[in-house]
């Protein structure tokens, strides 16, 4: 049974359990092993990581990447936020004199950081590792709905000489899998508005979030398939507030993994998708 | 060394096709600059269409023959002859806001707290916006692939 060691970062367990739920089913159904990476700690979120103390912010993500790197695992992230930082970290942490540091700091608590593991993003997992295929092999309730799919900023991130496109063309092909309907257009790839809200919300609102809503709703998408709990989480708490300024939608959004579980027949009971903002478990009763 | 040929100047290169309009750059810009992500105290804006989606970025292209150097009157303004960088030395400023108006861009703003104008450094050789573009939307290459993308994308690659 293949091994994978998952880091569920901070929004999946405080606000999205849903998701955690969602990705064992899932994991179950392929035939994988989740490996817990006990004691991990914040990424930190890469607005707050890269405008604090960029060693502070290091030593953090070098001491998480470490926790996998012991278990011989590379880390697979869940969230796009994660994905960036950790992502960053292992990229500046390739300079030895800047582990050199960062060593000395996790010294202290008895851990070291070589580099020898990856960071992957579960889009990549699912795309490179089991393959689309595999994936339409397993779909028994195919689901009935015209969904649109957002990537997330950070999921652009590329190596170099790597398609930014790779991973989230990876991930319209993992929704269509499911047998949904794709509503393709030129703003899935714009922001959700979350880097923003942290400065600003009302301009984050109105700049990103109420276009976007607006787009979706008059292209007749049912619901919103992203890849990161920090653009589900914006999208859903955003679309509360956007009735401050007298725009009301409810226009469900979900993570992958849930559309995957529901369209593996894991009943939507199961998934307590209750706990979502947006009426999520309304669209997932009516399409599976 | 004098910059010998304009072309080769390293500049920010802007694609927005690769843009997802999220504004990590005017935050890291800020955050370099004035220590805070106040998006108003941004070098670089951009600039989101709510009909279309189509992305545009404003920033200081760091011209080879600067009109901002040539309006300012007290030689606040100058280009490296290094590097082409072009900076503004605001204990040299005397907030007139020539160099605001000359650029067709409005690259160079008038910072109200200071009294005085500012514009984008070029950060020492190392921007901070390009570092923290995710789908590097934005980075440091030269002017003539500046040029090149430009054609490409506004004059269908003539």
């Amino acid at each position: 049974m293949k091994k994978y060691a998952i880091f569920w970062g901070c929004m999946i367990p405080q606000r999205l359990p849903s998701v955690e739920i969602a990705t064992r089913k899932v994991f179950e159904k392929l035939g994988l092993e989740i490996v817990e990476m006990e004691g991990y700690s914040c990424c930190p979120d890469p607005i707050v990581g890269r405008y604090m103390d960029r060693k502070t912010a290091l030593a953090i993500s070098a001491r998480n990447l470490a926790i996998a790197e012991k278990k011989g695992l590379d880390t697979v992230v869940l969230c796009n936020g994660c994905y960036e930082t950790l992502w960053e970290a292992r990229e500046d942490l390739e300079d030895k004199e800047q582990r050199k540091e960062v060593n000395s700091v996790l010294s202290k608590i008895g851990r070291t950081y070589e580099g020898k593991n990856k960071v992957r993003h579960i889009v990549e997992v699912l795309g490179d590792d089991i393959g689309v295929s595999e994936i339409k092999k397993l779909v028994k309730n195919p689901i009935k709905a015209k969904l649109a799919v957002h990537y997330g900023c950070h999921l652009f991130r590329a190596s170099e000489g790597e398609d930014m496109w790779r991973k989230p063309n990876q991930l319209t092909d993992l929704v269509a899998a499911t047998g949904a309907q794709i509503n393709r257009s030129k703003l899935d790839q714009i922001c959700c508005g979350f880097p923003t809200s942290h400065v600003n919300e009302e301009y984050s609102m109105n700049s990103n979030l109420m276009p976007k809503m607006e787009a979706y709703q008059q292209m007749g998408t049912e619901g919103v398939v992203v890849c990161c709990p920090a653009c589900n989480v914006q999208m859903e708490i955003g679309q509360m507030s956007l009735k401050k300024y007298g725009k009301k939608y409810s226009m469900p959004v979900f993570h992958l993994m849930e559309l995957l579980a529901l369209s593996f027949g894991v009943p939507p009971k199961e998934l307590s998708l209750g706990v979502h903002r947006s009426p999520v478990q309304q669209l997932a009763e009516r399409m599976v | 060394m004098k910059i010998e040929d304009i072309s080769q100047q390293r500049v920010l290169i802007y694609d927005p096709e690769r843009c997802t309009g999220c504004k990590c750059c005017e935050m890291a810009c800020a955050n370099r600059n004035f220590g805070t992500l106040e998006l108003d105290k941004s070098h670089i804006r951009i600039f989101v269409d709510p009909k279309n989606f189509d992305r545009e970025a404003i920033n200081c292209l760091h011209c080879a023959n600067p009109v901002c150097l040539n309006a300012c009157p007290v030689d606040a303004i100058s280009k490296d002859d290094e590097t082409g960088w072009v900076t503004l030395n605001q204990m040299k400023c005397i907030g007139c806001c020539s160099c605001t108006y000359a650029c067709p861009l409005m690259a160079a703003w008038f910072e109200e707290d200071r009294r005085a104008a500012n514009k984008c450094n070029f950060c020492d050789g190392s921007p901070n916006c390009a570092r923290f573009c995710s789908p590097q939307a934005i980075r440091v290459g030269t002017r003539a692939e500046a040029m090149e993308l430009a054609k490409r994308l506004y004059l269908g690659g003539k």
